[in-house]
C-alpha cells in the first residue's frame, strides 16, 4: 500500500482539528442547553463535526491512482 | 412476555451464530472465503459495541446528557490518523506472524517471555470486569424482559427447569461456541473466519435492533427529532442536552483521551483488528465506516434516554435506565420490538465474550502456560513431535477458566455498579498497553525492562484505584479502606491518592496510573541499556515500512536490490569517492552504462562483495551483502550498528588481550628480576660474612698474641721470636687477603684494569714456576714441568696470567701433604687455544665439589686444622681471570686418578697480532 506523505500530514491535521474541537476550551463555547432548528445545539454540533471527521477519512483513505502511484514512485 | 418464548430465540438466535460460524468455516476450508472484504473486516471491529453501548451509553444519556459521547469520539480520532499508527501496527503484525496483543509487545521488546506473560496476566484480570458486564447486561435484560406487565414473574421455566440461573447458562454457551470456532485448530496467523463472520453478523443485529427503537421512540412515539426534543424541554430536560451538566471537562477529556488509549490497546480490539486483518486495503474502508458505525448507533441514544426519562420520571418506580433500550418498547406495549432490542443486546454482550475469549486464551496459552511448560521441562518440545492437541486444550480450558472469572466478577462484585462504570475499570486496564504499543512503534530506544516495569507499575496503580475499592464497594474489603485509606493512613485512599481531591475516581486512576506508567516508561527506556535483539526488534517495529516496502521504492520487498543500494553500501565501507570509481570501472569492464536505479546482477553483487570483503572481511561481507538483497528483516542500519558493536568488541578484547600478554611478560620479567635481586642480596650477606670471618681469624691471632707479649715482659726469647713470627705471618695474610678480595670486587664490578696483549706463552709459566721453586722445596714437592717446544703466543694478562697459575701451584703444594708429592705443570695447543694443566697426586677434589671449588671463600677440607688455610679467594680469581680473556678453568681427576688436575685455557694470538680487547690506559695493582 502506498502511502504518500501529504495525506499523512492532512490526516495529522484532520486529528489536531478534532482534538482541538472536542476538547476545552472550543467544546465550551457550543456546550449550551439551547435548541437550533428543534435539534439541541451541542448534540448538532457533535454529530455535524463527527461526520466531517468521517468524510474527511473518507476523503484521504480513497485509493488514489495515477498521480499518488507515480508520486510514489519518484519519491 | 414468556420466558420459554424468549429462551427459546434466545437459543434460535445463539444456534444460527453457530450455523453462520459452521457454514463459512467449511467455505473457507474450500478455499472459497466470505469473510476476506472489507465490509466484513469492519463490521467485525464493531465488536467494539457491546452491551455497554447498548445498553449502558443509554444509561449514562438519561442521567448525563451527552456524556455516553468520549467512548466514540475517541476511537474516530486514533483512527483519523489510521495511517501512520494501524498500517503499521497490521504490517508488523502480518511480518512477524503476530498473534496477540502480548505477542505483539512481547516480540518488539526483544521476545520477551516474561514481558509477555504480564501482557497476558494483565489483560485476563483488566478483561474480566468487561465480560461480567456483558453478562450482567444479559441476566438483567433477560430479568426485565421476562418480568414485563402482564407476565407472570413467578414462572420462569428456564430457571426452574435447570436449576441454574440463566446467565451461567449463557456463559457455557458462548464458552463452548468459542471453543467450537476459535479453537478448532491451530492456525499460525490465526485467522478464524467462522468466528468474524459471526461476529460482522452480530453486529448488523446490534445495529439493526437499536435503529428500531430509536426509529419507534423518535417517529413512532413522537413526531421527530425536533418534536421529542421540544417534549424534552418542555419537561425540564434541558440539561441532557449537553456535556456533563455537573461541570467541569476533567472527566469528559479523560475519557476521549482513556478511550483512545483503550482503543489500541484493548486486547479483543487489537485481535479483531491487527490479527484478524486478511489484507491491508481493507483499512483503506474500515478507518471511515467503522466510525461511521459508531455514529449510526448512537444516533438515538439521546433520544431513548430522553423518551425513557419522559416516560418513567412521573411513575416514581425507579426504573434502571441502563436497560431504557428494553423497557421503553415495553412500556409502550411494543412486545416484539422488545423482544428485538433483547436479541440486539444479546447480540452485542455475546460477540465481546467470543471475541475476548478467543483472544484471551490464545495470550494465556502462547505467553503463559506454554513458555512455563518448556521452560520447566514438562513438555519435551524434541520428543513429543504433534503439541496441537495440548495447545488446544489449553486454549479450551483458558476459555473455560475466563468465563468463570467473569461469572464470578459478575457474581460477586459487579453488583452495585452501572454498566459503564465497570467498563470503564476495563478501559483503564486496556489503557495501560497503550505506551508500550505505540512508544514501541514510534521509538527505537524503548527498552524491554522499560516497557515491562512501566506496564507492572501502572496496573498495580490501576488495581488500587480501582479494582480494589470494586471489591471493597461489594463488601470483600472493609469500605474504611477507601474512605480513611488503608490502616487509617489518609494519603493512601484510592480514590484520593496523596490527597488528589475533587476528580471523579476513573480520571484519578487514569492519571495516576498513566503518570507512573509513561513515567517509569520513559525513564527507565533513556536509563537502560538495550540488548542487541531489543535493538533488532526496535528498528524492525519502528521501521517496518523500509523493510516491506523500502525508503524509496518496493524493490527491498521483491528481494532484489540496485546498484545504487550496492554502492552506497561499499561507499559506506571503502570512501564514497573509491566506491564510485570502483563501480563506474566496473561497469566499462562489463561494457553497460551504469544505472543506479537498475536492478543488480550477479556480477554487481560479486563486485561488491569482493569489495566489502576487502573492508570488512568476507564472512561479515556476505551478510551484509545478502541482507540487501533480501530486504530481511535486519535492515542496514542496524547491520552497521551490530557491526560497530561486534568490531568495537573485538578491538576491545584483542586490546585487552594483548595488555594482558604484555602486563604478563612485565610481571614475568619483575619476578625474574626481583629473584635475581633476592639472589644477590643473599650472596652479599653470605659475602660479607665469609670476608668478615675470614679477616677476623688472623685479626684475633694477631691480637692475641701481641696481648700476650705485652703482658708478659718475662717472656723468653725464643718465644717472642716465634710469637713475632706468627704475627708477622698473619699480618702477611690479612694483607693477601685483603689485596684479593679487593681485587675480586674490582673484576667483578668490571673495574679492573686489565693490559692485553700479545704475549709470550712460555715465561709466564716459567716466572710462576720460578716464584713457587722456594715453597716446593721447602714442602718437599717434586715440581715437573714438562712444556712442549715452541709455545706459542697468547693473547692475555701477562701478570694477571702469572698469578693464576701461582694460584694453582699453591693450591697443588698445599694439598700435597704425603710424602713423595708430586706436582705437573703440562701445556698443549688444541684448537686455538693453549691449555695448561697444574696437576697433583694430593687429596683431590670430590666430584660434587668441582664446580664449587671455583666459588668464593670456597675452603677444601674445612675444620681440619692441620690443613694451611687459604683465603678460598684464590680460584675465585682465577675463574675470574681466565673467563676475562676468553678461557675456561675447570678440574678434574687425573689420568691415574690420583689428585686434582686443574686445566685453563688461554686463546692463541691471531697471526696478524691484533689484540681482541681494548686494554684501559693505566694498568693499576692487581
Amino acid at each position: 500500500m502506498k502511502r504518500s506523505g501529504r495525506k499523512q500530514e492532512w490526516s495529522l491535521v484532520l486529528f489536531a482539528f478534532g482534538v482541538m474541537v472536542f476538547f476545552p476550551p472550543i467544546v465550551g463555547v457550543f456546550n449550551r442547553p439551547v435548541l437550533v432548528l428543534g435539534l439541541p445545539l451541542t448534540y448538532v454540533v457533535m454529530f455535524g463535526v463527527w461526520a466531517l471527521i468521517i468524510a474527511g477519512i473518507w476523503w484521504g483513505a480513497r485509493r488514489t491512482t495515477g498521480a499518488d502511484d507515480n508520486a510514489s514512485k519518484r519519491g | 412476555m414468556q420466558g420459554g418464548l424468549v429462551a427459546v430465540v434466545s437459543v434460535a438466535y445463539l444456534g444460527m451464530l453457530f450455523a453462520i460460524a459452521y457454514y463459512v468455516d467449511k467455505r473457507a476450508e474450500q478455499g472459497r472465503s466470505l469473510t476476506k472484504n472489507p465490509y466484513i473486516y469492519t463490521l467485525s471491529i464493531a465488536v467494539f459495541c457491546t452491551s455497554w453501548t447498548f445498553y449502558g451509553s443509554v444509561g449514562l444519556a438519561a442521567r448525563s446528557g451527552l456524556d455516553f459521547l468520549p467512548i466514540y469520539l475517541g476511537p474516530t480520532l486514533v483512527f483519523v490518523v489510521w495511517s501512520v499508527l494501524w498500517v503499521k501496527i497490521i504490517r508488523i503484525c502480518k511480518l512477524n506472524r503476530i498473534t496477540s496483543i502480548a505477542d505483539f509487545i512481547s516480540s518488539r521488546y526483544g521476545k520477551s517471555s516474561r514481558l509477555g506473560g504480564l501482557v497476558a496476566l494483565i489483560a485476563v484480570i483488566g478483561t474480566t470486569p468487561y465480560i461480567s458486564l456483558q453478562l450482567k447486561s444479559i441476566a438483567t435484560s433477560f430479568e426485565i424482559i421476562t418480568n414485563s406487565p402482564g407476565d407472570n414473574s413467578a414462572l420462569n421455566p428456564v430457571v426452574s427447569l435447570l436449576g441454574l440461573d440463566t446467565t451461567f447458562l449463557i456463559a457455557l454457551a458462548l464458552a463452548i461456541f468459542s471453543i467450537l470456532f476459535g479453537t478448532r485448530h491451530i492456525d499460525a496467523s490465526e485467522h478464524h473466519e467462522g468466528i468474524v463472520a459471526a461476529i460482522a453478523f452480530e453486529s448488523i443485529v446490534k445495529l439493526f435492533a437499536f435503529l428500531a427503537v430509536g426509529f419507534f421512540v423518535t417517529f413512532g412515539v413522537y413526531s421527530g427529532f425536533g418534536d421529542l426534543f421540544a417534549a424534552a424541554s418542555a419537561a425540564d430536560l434541558q440539561s441532557l442536552f449537553t456535556i456533563n451538566p455537573a461541570g467541569d471537562y476533567a472527566t469528559w477529556v479523560t475519557m476521549i483521551l482513556l478511550s483512545m488509549l483503550a482503543i489500541i490497546g484493548l486486547p479483543r480490539q487489537f485481535y479483531i483488528t491487527a490479527v484478524e486483518n486478511s489484507d491491508e486495503t481493507h483499512l483503506r474502508t474500515a478507518v471511515w465506516l467503522f466510525p461511521l458505525y459508531l455514529l449510526a448507533i448512537n444516533i438515538f441514544v439521546l433520544p431513548i434516554a430522553i423518551s425513557g426519562r419522559m416516560a418513567f420520571d412521573g411513575l416514581g418506580l425507579g426504573m434502571d435506565a441502563d436497560m431504557f433500550v428494553l423497557t421503553v418498547p415495553i412500556y409502550y406495549g411494543q412486545g416484539a420490538l422488545a423482544l428485538l432490542a433483547f436479541i440486539g443486546g444479546l447480540s452485542a454482550a455475546t460477540s465481546m465474550v467470543i471475541v475476548a475469549a478467543i483472544a484471551l486464551s490464545t495470550m494465556v496459552c502462547n505467553s503463559i502456560v506454554v513458555p512455563m511448560l518448556v521452560h520447566w521441562r514438562w513438555i519435551n518440545v524434541e520428543k513429543r513431535r504433534d503439541l496441537t492437541g495440548l495447545l488446544l486444550l489449553i486454549r479450551r480450558a483458558s476459555i473455560i477458566v475466563i468465563l468463570i472469572l467473569g461469572y464470578g466478577y459478575f457474581r460477586f462484585a459487579s453488583g452495585s455498579y452501572s454498566l459503564v462504570s465497570i467498563g470503564l475499570v476495563s478501559f483503564v486496564a486496556a489503557a495501560q498497553f497503550a505506551p508500550a504499543i505505540i512508544g514501541g512503534v514510534f521509538w527505537k530506544g524503548a527498552s524491554l525492562k522499560g516497557a515491562m516495569s512501566g506496564l507492572a507499575l501502572g496496573f498495580l496503580v490501576w488495581a488500587y484505584t480501582l479494582l480494589l475499592p470494586s471489591f471493597a464497594q461489594s463488601g470483600w474489603l472493609p469500605i474504611r479502606f477507601i474512605d480513611y485509606g488503608p490502616f487509617g493512613l489518609g494519603f493512601l485512599k484510592p480514590y484520593a491518592l496523596f490527597g488528589m481531591e475533587g476528580l471523579d475516581n476513573l480520571p484519578h486512576a487514569l492519571f495516576w496510573s498513566m503518570l507512573v506508567n509513561i513515567g517509569v516508561y520513559v525513564v527507565v527506556s533513556l536509563l537502560t541499556r538495550q540488548s542487541t535483539i531489543e535493538r533488532i526488534q526496535g528498528a524492525m517495529f519502528v521501521d517496518v515500512f523500509l523493510y516491506t516496502e523500502g525508503l524509496k521504492d518496493s524493490r527491498f520487498f521483491q528481494g532484489t536490490a540496485s546498484i545504487g543500494d550496492l554502492r552506497d553500501l561499499v561507499g559506506r565501507f571503502v570512501g564514497e569517492r573509491r566506491a564510485e570509481k570502483s563501480f563506474a570501472a566496473f561497469a566499462v569492464d562489463q561494457g553497460v552504462v551504469l544505472h543506479p536505479a537498475q536492478a543488480a546482477n550477479t556480477a554487481w553483487l560479486d563486485k561488491s562483495e569482493k569489495m566489502l570483503g576487502g573492508a570488512v572481511g568476507s564472512a561479515t561481507a556476505r551478510v551484509m551483502i545478502g541482507s540487501v538483497v533480501k530486504g530481511g528483516i535486519v535492515g542496514l542500519d542496524e547491520m552497521y550498528k551490530i557491526l560497530d558493536e561486534t568490531s568495537e568488541a573485538i578491538q576491545y578484547s584483542r586490546m585487552l588481550e594483548t595488555k594482558s600478554r604484555e602486563l604478563e611478560a612485565t610481571t614475568s620479567q619483575l619476578q625474574a628480576a626481583n629473584e635475581r635481586l633476592k639472589e644477590l642480596d643473599l650472596l652479599k650477606d653470605d659475602f660479607l660474612n665469609t670476608v668478615s670471618h675470614e679477616l677476623r681469624t688472623p685479626l684475633t691471632s694477631i691480637r692475641a698474641f701481641s696481648e700476650i707479649l705485652s703482658d708478659t715482659p718475662d717472656i723468653s726469647v725464643e718465644d717472642r721470636s716465634r710469637f713475632l713470627t706468627i704475627v708477622r705471618k698473619e699480618s702477611e695474610r690479612l694483607t693477601r687477603l685483603i689485596d684479593q678480595i679487593l681485587d675480586l670486587a674490582k673484576m667483578e664490578s668490571g673495574q679492573m684494569d686489565w693490559e692485553l696483549a700479545n704475549v709470550a706463552s712460555r715465561p709466564i709459566i716459567d716466572e710462576a714456576v720460578a716464584t713457587m721453586t722456594a715453597l716446593m722445596h721447602e714442602r718437599a714437592v717434586t715440581l715437573r714441568v714438562d712444556l712442549p717446544a715452541g709455545m706459542p703466543m697468547i693473547t692475555a694478562d701477562h701478570d694477571q696470567l702469572v698469578q693464576v697459575l701461582v694460584n694453582l701451584l699453591s693450591n697443588a703444594v698445599k694439598f700435597c701433604r704425603h710424602p713423595g708429592g708430586l706436582v705437573r705443570v703440562g701445556a698443549k695447543v688444541e684448537h686455538g687455544q693453549l691449555r695448561v694443566s697444574v696437576s697433583d697426586n694430593g687429596d683431590g677434589v670430590a666430584d660434587e665439589q668441582k664446580s664449587a671449588v671455583f666459588e668464593k671463600f670456597h675452603q677444601f677440607n674445612q675444620g681440619n686444622d692441620k690443613m694451611p688455610r687459604g683465603t678460598g679467594l684464590g680460584l675465585a680469581i682465577c675463574r675470574q681471570i681466565v673467563t676475562f680473556v676468553g678461557g675456561h678453568i675447570w678440574v678434574d681427576a687425573p689420568s691415574n686418578g690420583v689428585g686434582a688436575c686443574f686445566s685453563f685455557t688461554v686463546p692463541v694470538a691471531q697471526a696478524d697480532g691484533s689484540v681482541g680487547v681494548k686494554t684501559r690506559a693505566y694498568k693499576t695493582v692487581g
